[in-house]
């Protein structure tokens, strides 16, 4: 656990869990982009590269409502009043 | 003649009544610099967050996506990666940056420099350097305005007069509304720019292929290349493309007018909510480029791909639809215009002129000279403009490998003891040389990979490199008694 003290601020590190949600969004819209960068098969009338984009458009919030859970349980099991919990 | 008369005629009714309804709400809060700057923290929550969510919708979206589109083909994929994975980095980072924003009352990026790294000269080269990037996008949005004219006259508006008649009009809106003004013109242009994307997006398609599947097969058969990587180009392939979507998300936060925009929030939990559903924000985008990968293949041999948005609702449309379209595409011009006209201002007034260059200027001195800056900025994108050829894209491209490079002075500065201001000078330094070299040589993308992020790639190793060399193991924040000596560090609840 990091402390803050009353002089200097320092910012809080992401849990490893919360960060390893952010990475999923990165691996399937960025880093595989030889993987689904085709136009077949075409899904919904859009080719497959269109369609895989557009479905993380609507992933990517599930992920990161994950790390926030984890991120808010987080915080108030280690008792924390400050910044970033509700 | 009579096309044009009605198309014009629409544009300037709906510039104008975006430049009333400015007026009027700014009226009452005179916009002056102090307004602007220290107005900052006590700007309306919703305000800030349609300024902020309004961003995807400017003219960048409006023509440049659709340009890119027809012109450039799959690699325009790379705006929904990068702009979905900014708001995943945000999720990280912004909410402690907002901390340190309450503590230490920020309200400039440069602020954050100078609380974090105590060196007036970094925190004015930061200014300096945001200053410098914002001369791009307004740029584009000259060129977006200039682009609107041309094609709703049907060419009897030249391209450059056209441009100098925007400046005008953006000069005049940013002078007659207040920034509240500004804030209620966004709700309005994103209002019109979702129904006419979401219009144009489906009936274009629809009305020359029968929708949207049989259009995606006439392109498959007619330009299969078109619809995967490379596209139409020959070095836009996938390391372009995971590399200008790293450095774009991270570059993304770092453009002064939203790093500033992120301490107006009510709290950090806020921002991190907001960063969860913002990806769903950017779900009108495909559409803008169904209606350029249409353009491709209904008008053949466009010289220049971001005309492709006005070109075909001219050619599909009658005037008056072109002309909503149009004056829907000028305030998207219009409003992140006046967005980083104000900006700048308050990066050269409060982070520059009066640190470095003019201790003892009054504010009133300040707000002139501050105006006067903006002015040259202004004219600086609007001559660039007129002489450069490049597209909407390429330019707000050019502005991310410049900001970019504040990215591991932030991040390191806000999680890292070790970061020194020498490394994170040297780092940011190695960083805009090596960007500015490559792109002005020519050598943009290099080994297939986007300059910028090689710029990047440096930057973050020299700063590391050099913070290693000069750390005493102990650098953090300290409150900033130069710039504002009124301003002592907030108490924290903690210290309760």
């Amino acid at each position: 656990m990091e402390h803050r003290d009353d002089r200097t601020f320092r910012a809080k590190r992401p849990s490893p869990g919360a960060i390893l949600l952010g990475l999923i969004p990165f691996a399937a819209s960025c880093f595989s982009v030889p993987l689904w960068d085709r136009v077949y098969p075409m899904v919904l009338g859009l080719p497959f590269n269109f369609f895989w984009l557009i479905s993380w458009l609507l992933l990517t919030p599930l992920c990161m409502w994950g790390a926030y859970w984890l991120e808010t349980h987080r915080a108030s099991e280690l008792g924390r009043k400050d910044g970033g919990t509700p | 003649m009579s096309s044009t008369v009605v198309a014009l005629t629409i544009i300037f009714a709906i510039v104008a009544a975006g430049s009333l309804i400015g007026f009027l709400a700014g009226s009452h809060h005179k916009m002056d610099l102090e307004q602007w700057i220290v107005g900052g923290r006590g700007f309306g929550l919703l305000l800030v967050w349609l300024l902020m969510a309004g961003e995807i919708y400017t003219t960048f979206t409006f023509l440049g996506a659709s340009g890119w589109a027809s012109s450039r083909g799959a690699p325009v994929l790379y705006i929904i990666g990068y702009t979905c994975l900014a708001y995943v980095v945000s999720f990280y980072f912004l909410p402690e940056l907002w901390e340190a924003g309450r503590r230490y009352r920020l309200q400039t990026q440069g602020d954050f420099f100078q609380v974090r790294y105590h060196s007036k000269y970094l925190t004015a080269f930061v200014a300096l350097l945001g200053m410098t990037c914002i001369i791009p996008y307004l740029q584009l949005q000259i060129t977006g305005l200039g682009i609107i004219v041309e094609v709703a006259s049907f060419g009897v508006i030249h391209r450059t007069p056209a441009m100098a008649i925007s400046f005008a009009v953006v000069a005049g809106f940013v002078s007659t509304s207040g920034i509240r003004g500004v804030a209620w013109v966004s709700v309005l242009k994103d209002l019109v720019l979702f129904f006419a994307a979401v219009f144009v997006g489906v009936a274009v398609p629809y009305i020359y292929f029968g929708g949207i599947g049989p259009m995606f097969a006439a392109v498959a058969r007619a330009k299969p290349s078109h619809l995967v990587m490379p596209g139409a180009t020959t070095n836009l392939g996938h390391a372009w493309y995971v590399s200008t979507v790293l450095l774009c998300a991270f570059g993304f936060y770092m453009w002064p007018q939203f790093f500033g925009a992120s301490f107006a929030a009510k709290s950090g939990d806020t921002l991190r909510r907001n960063a969860i559903v913002m990806p769903l924000y950017i779900i009108t985008m495909p559409l803008m480029f169904f209606v350029g990968l249409a353009a491709l293949l209904v008008l053949p041999g466009l010289a220049n791909g971001d005309l492709s948005m006005l070109m075909i609702v001219r050619r599909t449309f009658p005037p008056w639809f072109l002309g909503v379209i149009g004056g829907a595409g000028a305030l998207t011009a219009m409003v992140p215009a006046a967005i980083l006209m104000l900006t700048a201002a308050s990066l050269f007034a409060k982070n520059l002129c009066r640190p470095i260059l003019a201790p003892g200027m009054t504010d009133e001195q300040v707000g002139k000279l501050a105006k006067i800056t903006v002015l040259a900025i202004t004219c600086a994108a609007l001559a660039s403009a007129i002489f450069s050829s490049t597209t909407l894209v390429g330019l707000l491209l050019l502005g991310y490998a410049g900001v970019a490079q504040f990215f591991p002075g932030v991040v390191l500065g806000l999680y890292s003891k070790r970061a020194t201001t020498s490394g994170v000078f040297a780092g940011m330094l190695t960083g805009v040389l090596v960007a500015v070299f490559l792109i002005f040589t020519k050598h943009d993308p290099i080994m297939g990979l986007n300059a910028g992020f090689i710029a990047l790639c440096f930057n973050f190793a020299v700063t590391g490199v050099v913070s290693l060399l000069t750390s005493t193991g102990e650098s953090g924040f300290l409150p900033d008694l130069i710039s504002s000596p009124a301003l002592q560090p907030q108490d924290n609840r903690e210290q309760e």
